[in-house]
């Protein structure tokens, strides 16, 4: 009997000695006996007895869950920082100096505390969650039962089952609130579902940016080829231009508007004397004057535009074009004159007319396009359209212009005018910063602009061709004229 | 459409959800609205305001188990630094919805992530537009996968993301043309190739990065690659006798990004400091057709940037950031053009420097009162600006409050 008790006794103080121990870790976690130890891995598998004292960390992405014989058990989150202060038959203490475990203590059974450097807390039969900040701030959420939590003055507070409280570094216990963010299911390793949303949130708001800049990219680079515009009226306007070569002696230049539910187009097609080399600015650029005693080798011979909003048109038609010499000795240079150049309205009635040019309202011979010159001019009816001069609608400083002419058989068209930004704005004399005489001239800022020509005609039945372009082209090849 | 099974499989998934003994619904969300105004060296434009939102009932299935549903949205009346400046768009208008689901399944510290998502992107520029009639207005579509595995010498993140970007209200001209273009000859040789829907792109997305943290510092490498194919955008053509002003292949880029990042907390202060590099190669040219000047690699460029960062963190939740962004773009075959417009032989290259302040300071429960300003010098050797600007100021300040859950 004697012998019974005595083993009973050496199993209990035996059981006691190794109370605490590891029951499954993962990752990194290590232990030491004294602050002069080195740190020492844990070893894998099998149980690893924690006495009184042994100090133990778990690194990032590691944890440990240690079980005692009263069937407690904690379960230590990563990067945490522990000691085991006390483990007998009257209590279990932890002490905590960073990280966070979570606790599940048995009902009726030894004294239980987490110290840290900031609170203690004490328990008998709960699940409660400690953690502690880099300041040594603690954090107590309690998941089951109730935790008595004090400070290093003695106060304290009771934190009830699904509430939370925080002990700041100097003291001060706050009153416990609901916990807003329990820690999730029995993983100490997250901080609770909030925390895991929030990230999850900020990365699925960083991929839709990811989108929206590479599309924001793009459209950039849509406004910068100019592809889209604003025009006198405040419309958007989608302007597409292409060249396109029909025949190794000519090109095409095609714009096509659309404004909502409109669509307008022009074209223009070029012909040369020869076959063109494969970069056109090389022609372009001398077609309408090429400077120098020698007659270029590459000339216009003929030049057909045309602008539709696809019911009405409007058709210009040059043919026989060849360079004459301008006679001088001080700037010599030869200058593009078509023999004739004619001029053509057309609504639905006259699209046939002149074998599907319209109606002519204009005819020119021998037109040199640098100077603006003619031979002979004749008009439809016979007589000079009658017609005000042309006007200046937002002020003489700014480029809108309107003029119509009224021809003698009562036919009319009006031409107006503007010369814009891509926002819309109408140029203006005070746009050129020092004035004209600073050094821009209106030749060069109108290279760099859009150009819009809305024309209304007695033939259109009320509608109007409203077509927007860059403007250099055009200028270039003496369609549109700023004089 | 591909979408449907994914969308149904996902809402099946959402409704079994309440089955699950264990769910538990954690709401997070947060709201900011803010106003200010944007200046373009001396011009303002009025004062407007924007305001961004999310909101999700974060869903625990069971231990390891999570569903994220997700809206997220905004507003913006006033235009980004770092947004093109000039072209009368000092007012432009934006909002975005974004509806997204993502499934995470944790096993000890690795985690698994499929998602999807919808979003609808809005933009009003004009006087003429109204909300859906937006030029550029798109809609995405999206799934992905991304797995996570932390470890004690660091976080190994993989993933692949797809996506599908369509511009209902996009189509090219030539497209809608073919009824009213009473030349057939002009009208086939143009529309050869052309395609409908040139802005509408796919996305292919991978992604890897690794996050170490030697003591006291934490580091993070990454890279990423896309590859975005335009299936309707035809490459552009130098102009040939009696051909298409495009080629018969499409319109396909490749994005790569390597950056790398380092951080470190000295309480209240961190301290932050990242680099970038890019590369964006692209087959699509261009061809002006104002001044006969064709570009190939017209849209391919090296970029390469440097931000360091400074935050003060305040227990009381206070926070002040200070940001700093340098970032230089180099275009390998977009020619730079002098003031009058002539193209010249070099390659547009441009350098932005952006100053980024900000501060917040609670007021009440979980509301904030939070200040921007945002200062961005550009400075680039493209001279022909009227229109659109790559040397300029452009600044915003806004102020408003926050609020988060």
């Amino acid at each position: 009997m004697r012998y019974l008790a005595s083993l009973v006794i050496l199993l209990v103080s035996a059981g006691w000695c190794g109370a605490a121990y590891i029951y499954e870790h993962k990752g990194l976690v290590e232990y030491r006996k004294t602050d002069k130890d080195a740190w020492e891995r844990v070893p894998a598998g099998g149980r690893f007895t924690i006495t009184a004292g042994m100090q133990m960390r778990t690194a990032r992405a590691s944890m440990a869950e240690i079980h005692m014989d009263d069937g407690s058990r904690v379960k230590v989150a990563p990067l945490s920082n522990f000691t085991l202060s006390a483990e007998d038959k009257e209590k279990s203490v932890f002490g905590l100096a960073s990280g966070r475990m979570r606790s599940w203590v048995k009902k009726f059974s030894r004294r239980f505390e987490v110290r840290t450097p900031s609170a203690v807390c004490a328990v008998r039969g709960t699940d409660y969650t400690t953690g502690v900040d880099g300041e040594g701030n603690t954090t107590v959420e309690v998941s089951e039962g109730s935790v008595l939590v004090g400070d290093a003055a003695g106060r304290t507070a009771l934190v009830r089952e699904g509430e939370t409280t925080r002990v700041e570094m100097g003291g001060g216990v706050q009153q416990p609130v609901v916990n807003p963010d329990p820690p999730s299911g029995d993983d100490a390793s997250l901080s609770g579902a909030r925390e895991l949303a929030r990230r999850e949130i900020y990365t699925e708001i960083s991929k839709d940016a990811v989108v929206a800049q590479a599309q924001a990219e793009m459209q950039s680079a849509e406004y910068q080829n100019r592809k889209t515009a604003v025009d006198a009226f405040g419309r958007r306007v989608r302007m597409e231009e292409y060249t396109i070569r029909p025949a190794g002696n000519q090109f095409k230049y095609v714009a096509l508007n659309t404004r909502g539910e409109r669509f307008d187009f022009g074209k223009i097609l070029f012909t040369f004397n020869t076959a063109l080399p494969a970069d056109l600015s090389a022609v372009t650029a001398n077609m309408i004057t090429s400077a120098g005693p020698t007659a270029p080798s590459v000339w216009l011979t003929g030049m057909n535009s045309v602008m539709s909003n696809t019911t009405d048109k409007v058709t210009e038609d040059a043919l026989n074009g060849a360079m004459s010499y301008n006679g001088s000795l001080t700037n010599p240079a030869y200058n593009l004159v078509f023999g004739t150049y004619k001029f053509y309205a057309a609504g639905p009635a006259e699209a046939g007319d002149n074998g599907g040019l319209g109606k002519e309202l204009w005819a020119k011979t021998n037109y040199n396009v640098a100077k603006n010159t003619h031979g002979s001019i004749t008009y439809l009816g016979g007589s000079a359209p009658t017609g005000g001069p042309q006007s200046f609608p937002s002020g003489s400083d700014t480029f809108h212009t309107y003029v119509k002419n009224t021809y003698s058989d009562g036919t009319w068209i009006a031409a107006e005018d503007f010369v814009l930004f891509d926002d819309g704005k109408k140029l203006s004399a005070g746009d050129f910063g020092g004035g004209l005489a600073g050094g821009e001239t209106v030749d060069r800022m109108t290279d760099r602009l859009n150009f819009e020509r809305v024309y209304i005609s007695s033939l259109f039945g009320g509608r109007t061709i409203d077509l927007l372009y860059s403007a250099k082209l055009l200028k270039d090849i003496g369609m549109i004229r700023f004089e | 459409m591909r979408k449907t099974p994914i969308l149904a499989a996902l809402i099946a998934v959402c409704a079994a959800a309440p089955l699950a003994a264990e769910m538990k619904i954690t709401p997070v969300a947060s709201f900011n609205l803010l106003g200010g105004k944007y200046f373009l060296d001396s011009d303002a434009a009025s004062f407007e305001g924007r305001a961004d939102a999310y909101f999700s009932p974060a869903i625990t299935l069971g231990e390891g188990h999570d569903l994220i549903p997700v809206y997220s949205g905004n507003y913006s009346g006033t235009q980004d630094v770092q947004e093109l400046a000039g072209g009368g768009v000092l007012t432009r208008q934006r909002q975005s919805h974004s509806l997204s689901l993502k499934y995470i399944h944790t096993r000890d510290f690795d985690r698994y992530k499929p998602r999807v998502s919808y979003s609808k992107a809005l933009v009003r520029e004009t006087k003429d537009e109204s909300w859906g009639d937006g030029l550029f207005n798109y809609d995405t579509f999206s799934f992905g996968f991304e797995a996570e595995r932390e470890r004690p010498h660091g976080t190994f993140t993989g993933s692949y993301d797809f996506f599908s970007v369509t511009y209902g209200n996009y189509a090219t001209l030539l497209s809608n043309s073919q009824s009213v273009f009473k030349d057939t000859d002009t009208f086939n040789q143009l529309s050869t190739n052309a395609g409908k829907n040139p802005l509408d792109n796919v996305g292919h997305r991978l992604a890897f990065s690794y996050a170490w943290f030697p003591e006291p510092l934490a580091m993070k490498a990454s890279y990423d690659v896309t590859w975005r194919h335009y299936g309707d955008q035809a490459v552009a053509a130098n102009p040939a006798v009696g051909q298409s002003p495009f080629r018969s292949d499409k319109r396909s880029d490749y994005i790569q990004n390597l950056s790398f990042s380092a951080s470190r907390g000295l309480r209240p202060v961190y301290l932050s400091a990242a680099a970038r590099l890019g590369w964006l190669s692209s087959n699509q040219g261009s061809y002006d057709s104002t001044r006969q000047k064709y570009m190939d690699d017209y849209y391919s460029y090296m970029d390469i940037s440097l931000t360091p960062a400074l935050t003060l963190a305040l227990r009381n939740g206070s926070q002040f950031r200070f940001g700093l962004e340098w970032r230089k773009v180099f275009y390998l075959g977009r020619l730079a053009q002098a003031v009058n417009g002539a193209y010249g032989g070099s390659e547009i290259d441009q350098t932005y420097w952006l100053t980024s302040i900000s501060a917040r300071y609670p007021i009440f429960n979980r509301f904030y009162a939070r200040g921007a300003f945002n200062y961005q010098l550009s400075d680039s050797n493209m001279r022909y600006e009227d229109n659109y600007r790559y040397n300029y100021k452009a600044s915003t300040y806004l102020a408003g409050v926050e609020w988060e859950f």
